[in-house]
């Protein structure tokens, strides 16, 4: 559900389809029937958007029937515990919940949060360290377990109606089967067996999994999307099992590396809060003590943040100057691509350096190639002559002296021109080698970065400006050894592997590559640049060796610990303490995994998986009240990351638009919410700005529901796929899906021409008509579902319209996320000019 | 030399042509059209195969064939990967006038590109629409069951590069015995549709989706039986596969026979002609009109 | 229907049009100066040594289009001669029995080869022959010899049918008369051509002979156009032959082949009507020969370009 796998991750696919050899049931949940599909047993249609009404409809099914895993449910989730009087529940608030503010489009968190008893003693704090170095190591132990709450309060009889499982029941409610065939058109026959197949095969014996990807992500409440069904995993007890959990499919190479190495504004490498100037973090005490959560495994976070700014500053980070922490500049709100853009076309935006992105034929694509005139300055580094580095000729047409932005197109590597690492999407880190030089001129994006940091450390050497203190300060030594480019040309590519070892960690003193994240300290002693990825390189009796080199043919397994190495601690099943019942023993024979084996007082793991849990902490082990971090929870917490040790069925904290999955129409549709009064998620990220007008809601203009979607015979916006020869050919010419009952309507046969228009503007493209896409019937109205994939653009050899011509900027309020996989449009036969 | 081959389970495929590009990277074949695709010219709108057929320069084609009933009750995406089946009697080979085509030690059909004269006999003679002729080269082209590889004793590219192991390169004896157990797995789990195309291993089966539903299918050995076999879900001709393929040279004696024929017939009635128009100039006297 | 072959041709059949035309042509008049040579009457003898001129150099420009037609014209002694790289062929002559392209080679080279005799005879007869005349005379009316080559003429003039039955192509494959028709048409050529000459020459007597000759063959070959008809039509199959305008395959199928080839002559040898269409005595047999001719061509541009027409090229 939410992915088309077998197009999008056609080699992954091959382990679904030998699950289906050996007997699992695969089932398809999609608005359009793909080539997914049709490998499946059970292809259920869906409207685009509607995914929480059918997830939240398998809680509701799960709930009312009694199917959950009642003690899994009751030691491992969040079921039992009691939430604040105060709350209020969408049911009782016309489709919102407690806390709302509608003049900041905000929610107050104070009213979803746990009941708890009383804390434990505190001492007073110890006093900050002088300006500049606020910071003291020594005082940390004491002001986190100044920090410790009372302990959440629960009812096991599960009877309070201030219990999450109470609240989830009436949450849920209405979420029937009728109603998933009243808003997502589904035939209730057909979600009833979806409900009964999973609850059937989940259990002690049984587990199942779900496979999703930006089909679920790229909505206005897509992390909430996701969270049901985590939620619907939790109730029928598959997290932290084998065969079980939730697969989130990423959808480059390693993009995965590209988030844990953070390629995004708001979190450093390992998933530390980038330093907001909106929060107490003025200083790095005030950091520490805001983000560093005192009964979770992220009571850590101190010696992880340290750890990375002695990596990043080196010599120059001491506990004199807080290790550096405030030369780091600090975010003033939401930097992610969409409020960028709207800088950009407010003219705040001097340049900008594209490696690997094309915003040209990204979201309301004319608004960002009409933003980007405003530029000084572009450099692209990227293989061909992207869409996004020829921008000015699609804007200034025969003209260029329109656009005065200077462009530099700077040649790439290619992936097999470089050295690296990967992590792919299940976080197991693989390295490759380099196998070629690359042709002529062109170089890695490592490359530029490279040289260009240290033309500008050059630059700032003896700068005394504040703003340049970073650049100037950080450690910047990855010159490659001679051996390392011995048989290459091109010998000043930094070492790829440098890198690599500074990412993993090592001691500060003796230079020692450091084995495993528990090795990091909070006082200046260990350097890693991401807390997660220590452990993949180690010294093993003496040798350094890096466990991300695969060893093929060398049989260890299903879980293969030895084919590269999964962050964190080569851990490939996370929260695999949840695979044993809460005395230590596994749910069945059949289900065995993580156990406790009693005699030697440890936990083990036949299947050769690292133990997501601490190694010797015996199941009965009573939670401490007083104890910081992990000791906080018992012996049958698997969720470490979380506060309370449970998985969260209601989320108290760390999302802004509610505690529970709520269903809101997309922020386009063709319909009104048949579920509450409020017809969309109330703090979506909306950008009221000239150029993005939206579609009126539940107008006639735009009738239909149009997703857009990937190909497997290309990649993104194509810009590698539209220029090989034999990619092109297979895939040549945009297109949009579409029923033939709505063909008919318009008087569209296959293969015409056809404009897709919204408010923003219109993209041309080629009528695919196919049953593959149906017409939904919605509350009795009917509601056509076409959509198209977004591959095309004008530079290539196969070209095409920009699909994202119709798209527009809008955002789950939670992450940025764009929402580009339903909203509304409409088509007519007909070129666009 | 055992033979070799392909299975080739449609059951398996997801239609997302590696094959197809695997093949063109190895045998370094250039796109069908350029200026077809550069001028929008190259869609077909006929589901997702816009290369239409195997050609000089495409050896591996996959199709689709979509059968979804109007009221979306009944709904399958049949996906084939085709190309060249290496006949056990192969037409191709059997009218080569120059012994281009020939036989190889793997008991596949490949093509002596040295000695290929260009006269296109065998493009006519594949019943399958295999092989091509090259007009820039001046030669045909198939698939030629990666000879290079098999020499080196690798497998095919395409079925390296199937992620779902829908091809499987192989021993032709050892890929029976593989496709009969299939046949039976998918039988079992009431997928009576399945049988083979290539090799009558004894299947029997009914079909049970689209607009063939109710029919019965079986398995079939055309041309002494195909090293490069499916297992199908439908009837052939949903495939573009012939349902009765055969060699060209069960013409040749018949017609040769009624040439012969004819041509003695011929001969005859020349005589006759100078004969008759003899006795009649004797009967009218010399000079007609 | 049962699908025996499923395929897409691309090659330019015009010049194969031709090549079947110009080399029917040559067997059929090969045919005729055969039986013209060996009847002993002297004007069946000046008709024979006159057409004389034709089957050589008709075979040339048979074998030089053939030749131009491969893909690789420079290699065309593969067919003769086993390729070293053909390596699985016991050489030195490559021969593959099952080829009608293979052993039809040899056929047309053997015939090619004789055609030199009628046209060294044309010579002698016109004297312009300077050696061997009487080698060339003896040649040329031997009836033993000229049996030989009337049964290499009907072969060369019957294999390019078989070559086209020995396919999977639609209308080619679909029957077993396409030899038989083919050298049917080209006996109804050389007749034709003999004709003409006959009138030129005012040779009265062979040109009843012509006639009667006429009326037979296309009798032969309204006959045998009928089964070949019906057994596409049972196939379901006659579409492309019949009904198709692509490559004018229907109009010049009925027009041509059908009509000027085997109807005209029919018709106008068995009534002795006298035809005269704008001012043409259609029925004098220098225009019915000429008639005959075009729709021979005609046949042989239809059948070519059945096949393509059937796949949609």
């Amino acid at each position: 559900m939410g992915s088309n796998m077998a197009e999008c991750h056609p080699v992954g696919f091959k382990w679904p389809m030998r699950a289906k050899a050996k007997g699992a049931t695969l089932i398809h949940v999609d608005p359009r029937f793909t080539r997914t599909s049709a490998m499946c047993d059970v292809y259920v249609p869906m409207r685009a958007g509607t995914d929480i009404v059918f997830l939240g409809g398998l809680v509701n099914y799960i709930l009312e029937n009694k199917k959950y895993f009642l003690e899994y449910m009751i030691n491992y989730t969040n079921a039992a515990t009691l939430i604040s009087a105060d709350f209020k529940d969408t049911e009782d608030n016309d489709g919102f919940f407690s806390g709302y503010n509608a003049q900041t489009r905000t929610y107050d968190t104070s009213t979803w949060q746990y009941r708890r008893g009383p804390a434990p003693a505190r001492v007073p704090d110890p006093a900050p360290g002088p300006a500049g170095a606020t910071y003291k190591p020594a005082d940390l132990a004491t002001l986190i377990a100044n920090r410790v709450p009372g302990q959440p309060l629960e009812d096991r009889t599960l009877q309070d109606p201030k219990t999450v499982f109470q609240i989830l029941k009436r949450h849920y409610s209405r979420y029937t089967p009728e109603m998933v065939e009243r808003v997502c058109g589904t035939p209730k026959d057909l979600f009833l067996r979806v409900a009964q197949t999973i609850t059937e095969r989940s259990g002690k014996e049984q587990t199942g999994a779900f496979v999703y990807a930006v089909g679920w992500t790229q909505h206005t409440t897509g992390v909430q999307l996701i969270r049901t069904a985590g939620m619907v995993q939790l109730l029928l007890g598959n997290m932290g099992r084998p065969g079980g959990g939730i697969m989130a499919l990423r959808g480059h190479a390693t993009i995965q590396g590209s988030t844990d190495i953070a390629s995004l504004y708001h979190v450093h490498p390992g998933y530390l809060n980038t330093p907001s100037a909106r929060r107490p973090h003025d200083t790095l005490r005030d950091y520490l003590l805001a983000e560093t959560e005192p009964t979770s495994f992220w009571s850590n976070r101190p010696a992880y943040m340290i750890s990375q700014l002695k990596a990043w500053f080196g010599g120059a980070a001491t506990d004199q100057n807080d290790f550096g922490y405030d030369w780091l500049p600090k975010i003033t709100g939401d930097h992610s691509h969409l409020p960028v853009f709207v800088e950009m076309s407010e003219g705040k935006i001097k340049g900008m350096i594209l490696t690997g992105q094309n915003p040209a034929t990204s979201l309301n694509s004319q608004f960002q190639r009409k933003a980007m005139q405003n530029l000084e300055w572009l450099v692209v580094l990227d293989f061909y002559e992207t869409e996004s580095a020829a921008f000015w000729k699609n804007v200034a047409g025969a003209d260029p002296s329109k656009v005065k932005t200077e462009v530099w197109f700077m040649p790439a590597a290619h992936i097999a021109e470089k050295d690296g690492s990967m992590t792919q999407t299940a976080r197991t880190i693989q390295w490759h080698d380099k196998a070629a030089d690359p042709p002529g001129q062109a170089r890695s994006d490592l490359y530029l970065w490279y040289h260009l940091g240290k033309r500008l450390k050059r630059r700032y050497a003896s700068s005394t400006e504040r703003r340049d203190l970073a650049i100037k300060n950080m450690t910047l030594d990855y010159d490659p050894d001679p051996s390392e480019v011995a048989e290459w040309k091109i010998k000043d590519e930094p070492s790829a592997f440098k890198i690599f070892r500074e990412i993993n960690g090592y001691n500060v003193q003796t230079g020692a590559v450091l084995n495993t994240f528990a090795d990091l300290r909070a006082d200046g002693t260990t350097a890693s640049g991401s807390w997660i990825y220590t452990g993949m390189l180690q010294t093993v009796s003496g040798q350094l060796v890096n466990r991300t080199r695969m060893t093929p043919g060398k049989n260890d397994g299903w879980v293969s610990p030895n084919w590269g190495w999964a962050w964190p601690a080569n851990r490939k099943q996370l929260y695999n303490r949840a695979s044993a019942d809460p005395d230590g023993n596994p749910w069945s024979d059949r289900k065995k995994y993580t156990y406790w084996d009693a005699a030697a007082r440890t936990w083990k793991n036949d299947a050769g998986d690292g133990i997501d849990f601490a190694g010797t902490k015996a199941p009965g082990t009573a939670a401490s009240p007083t104890g910081v971090g992990i000791a906080f929870h018992s012996g049958r917490d698997p969720f470490l990351l979380k506060t309370d040790g449970k998985g969260w069925l209601f989320a108290p904290g760390g999302l802004v638009d509610g505690p529970l999955p709520t269903h809101y129409e997309p922020w386009e549709s063709p319909v009104k919410n048949l579920l509450y009064k409020q017809d969309r998620n109330p703090v979506t990220k909306v950008f009221d700005v000239p150029g993005n007008k939206y579609n009126e809601f539940a107008g006639t203009q735009f009738p239909h529901v149009i997703t857009t979607y990937r190909l497997t015979e290309h990649h993104l916006s194509g810009t590698m796929t539209r220029w090989l020869p034999w990619l092109a050919e297979l895939m040549p010419d945009l297109f949009v899906e579409l029923p033939p009952e709505l063909a008919d309507e318009k008087g569209i046969k296959n293969g015409d021409y056809v404009t897709v228009t919204t408010e923003r503007g219109a993209t041309e493209a080629r009528a695919l008509v196919t049953r593959r896409l149906r017409p939904f019937r919605i509350d009795g109205k009917k509601v056509y579902q076409i959509g198209m994939p977004w591959h095309w653009g004008y530079m290539g050899i196969a070209t095409g319209d920009v699909t994202n011509n119709i798209s527009s900027f809008v955002a789950d309020p939670n992450v940025s996320i764009h929402e580009g996989k339903a909203f509304t449009a409409d088509v007519r036969k007909g070129r666009a000019r | 030399m055992t033979t070799k081959g392909m299975f080739v389970d449609t059951t398996l495929c997801t239609g997302c042509k590696a094959c197809q590009v695997a093949c063109k990277q190895w045998n370094e074949l250039p796109m069908e059209d350029e200026a077809a695709v550069r001028e929008h010219r190259a869609f077909t709108a006929n589901s997702y195969d816009n290369t239409g057929h195997l050609s000089a320069t495409n050896w591996r084609h996959v199709k689709f064939i979509e059968q979804f009933s109007p009221d979306r009750a009944d709904v399958r995406w049949l996906m084939m990967s085709d190309s060249c089946k290496h006949c056990e009697q192969a037409g191709c080979l059997e009218v080569c006038p120059t012994g281009a085509l020939y036989r190889t030690q793997f008991g596949s059909v490949d093509i002596h590109q040295d000695v290929c004269i260009g006269c296109r006999y065998c493009v006519g003679a594949c019943p399958f629409g295999v092989i091509e002729y090259n007009g820039r080269t001046g030669r045909v082209n198939k698939c030629i069951l990666c000879q290079d590889r098999m020499e080196t004793g690798e497998g095919t590219a395409c079925a390296k590069s199937c992620p779902t192991a829908s091809l499987t390169y192989g021993n032709v004896s050892d890929l029976k015995a593989m496709a009969a157990a299939r046949v039976k797995q998918l039988h079992a789990q009431g997928k009576t549709d399945a049988y083979i195309y290539g090799w009558d291993l004894g299947n029997q089966g009914v079909i049970t989706q689209g607009p063939n539903k109710g029919q019965a299918v079986k398995d079939m050995q055309p041309v002494g039986g195909l090293n490069v076999f499916y297992l199908l879900l439908d009837q052939p001709g949903v495939y573009g596969l012939p349902t009765a393929p055969q060699l060209p040279q069960r013409n040749m004696n018949p017609s040769a026979g009624v040439a012969l024929i004819s041509a003695a017939v011929l001969g005859v009635t020349g005589l006759a002609a100078f004969r008759r128009r003899r006795m009649e100039a004797a009967q009218s006297g010399g000079g007609a009109a | 229907m049962t699908t025996p072959y499923v395929l897409e041709p691309h090659w330019a059949n015009w010049m194969l049009a031709v090549e079947m035309f110009v080399a029917g042509l040559a067997a059929g008049i090969f045919f005729f100066i055969a039986l013209a040579n060996t009847t002993g009457r002297k004007e069946d003898r000046e008709v024979g040594a006159i057409l004389g001129f034709f089957p050589a150099p008709l075979m040339l420009i048979a074998a030089i289009l053939l030749t131009v037609d491969l893909g690789q014209p420079g290699r065309f002694l593969n067919l003769i001669f086993t390729s070293p790289a053909a390596t699985e062929r016991p050489g030195p002559f490559m021969l593959n029995p099952n080829s009608p392209m293979n052993w039809g080679t040899y056929v047309i080279l053997v015939f090619g080869a004789l055609t030199v005799i009628p046209f060294l005879d044309a010579l002698r007869h016109t004297g312009r022959l300077p050696f061997a005349r009487g080698l060339v005379e003896t040649l040329a009316h031997d009836p033993v010899g000229m049996f030989v080559c009337a049964a290499l003429a009907l072969a060369t003039g019957s294999y390019s049918g078989v070559l086209l039955n020995v396919t999977n192509l639609p209308v080619w494959s679909d029957t077993y008369l396409q030899g038989a028709l083919y050298v049917t048409f080209s006996a109804l050529g050389g007749f034709a051509a003999a004709g003409i000459v006959a009138d030129r020459l005012r040779a009265h007597e062979t040109a009843g002979a012509v006639r009667t000759g006429l009326m037979g063959i296309s009798l032969i070959a309204a006959v045998l156009l009928a089964l070949y008809i019906g057994n596409l039509v049972a196939l379901g199959t006659a579409g492309p032959l019949v009904t198709t305008m692509v490559y004018l395959v229907a109009p010049s199928f009925w027009i041509g082949a059908v009509g000027l080839a085997v109807l005209l002559p029919l018709v106008v040898v068995t009534t002795g009507a006298r035809l005269r269409l704008a001012r043409v005595d259609v029925s004098s047999l220098a225009v019915l020969g000429m008639l005959v001719l075009i729709g021979v061509f005609a046949f042989r541009w239809s059948i070519m370009h059945s096949a393509l027409a059937a796949l949609g090229h």
